[in-house]
């Protein structure tokens, strides 16, 4: 029996308290894709400012840097809620 | 990369000064030290204006980011170790692993902007100190060289010793905030440079 079957197991008076922790995860898990993606938004739109505090020949590189982070981040956050509801 | 090595990149004005700072400057050009940078400008730089050094901060300060970030990543393993479960089941096992390598691609996306846009620039006329705080918040200080009244350089614990970290304080006159120049490396060589660029602007060599 690993640590986790034990945790599912636990008895307490007699009674055997049983629980499904993946039920118990998505919630927190469908939060964090949302922050993330809120999270990638505002880093975006930073970077759109300060690149006009600070010019350099970067910021080029780093505006498409953070379109490619936003793509990947919704890409996988998508991802991630299907693969969240099909369990 | 052009080199600054050679001083005909230094430019006209620095270059019969005959103070130490420029060859501190020309001698230690990296990501994190930028001296006399030639493309480089900021929002209201003046036309006769010359950055002579960008400074970033020591990539130590960021290293939690990139723990943190290894963290998360490794989350869903040791979930997978701790469950047989998520070893198992593919589909479970992809449903936890897909966002943490999105949150991990997140905080390292992070560190890599503040450490990029958390700059100090010091130009013939003024200093500035560009703060990436949070994701929603940044600060911008700058003041006058000749406003400044003292400078200081702090190095602090283990790390400060360790990597040569610390921070320079900017005393100016008037109702200014102190401006700091937070986690720098080699920072007696920022104080020497600021001295000399004082020294110069006091006597109207600069």
């Amino acid at each position: 029996m690993d640590t986790m079957e034990m945790i599912r197991q636990l008895e307490f008076g007699g009674e055997v308290f049983s629980f499904d922790l993946l039920s118990v995860l998505k919630i927190p898990i469908i939060f964090i894709l949302i922050g993330n993606i809120l999270f990638a938004t505002f880093l975006y739109l930073r970077v759109r400012i300060l690149s006009d505090t600070y010019k350099t020949p970067r910021n080029k590189t780093i505006k498409q840097m953070m379109a490619m982070h936003m793509i990947a981040v919704i890409v996988g956050t998508l991802l991630s809620l299907l693969f969240v509801i099909l369990t | 990369m052009a080199k600054r090595e050679n001083p005909n990149l230094i430019p006209k004005k620095f270059r019969n000064l005959g103070k130490t700072f420029t060859e501190n400057l020309t001698n230690k050009e990296n990501p994190y030290f930028l001296p006399f940078p030639r493309d480089l400008s900021f929002y209201g730089k003046e036309k006769d204006e010359e950055v002579v050094l960008v400074v970033r901060s020591h990539w130590i300060k960021y290293l939690p980011f990139v723990a943190v970030s290894f963290l998360i990543l490794f989350f869903p393993f040791i979930f997978a170790f701790l469950d047989t479960t998520f070893s198992e089941n593919m589909v479970l096992f992809l449903a936890f692993f897909i966002p943490c390598l999105t949150l991990s691609l997140s905080v390292i996306v992070y560190a890599f902007i503040r450490w990029f846009y958390n700059v100090n620039i010091i130009t013939d006329k003024r200093i500035i100190d560009l703060d990436f705080t949070s994701v929603v918040s940044h600060s911008l200080s700058e003041a006058r060289l000749e406003k400044i009244e003292d400078i200081t350089h702090k190095q602090l614990g283990l790390v400060g010793s360790l990597f040569d970290v610390g921070t320079v304080y900017f005393q100016t006159a008037g109702a200014t905030p102190e401006i700091e120049f937070n986690s720098i490396g080699r920072p007696r060589v920022i104080q020497d440079i600021l001295y000399d660029l004082l020294d110069s602007k006091k006597k109207g060599e600069i």
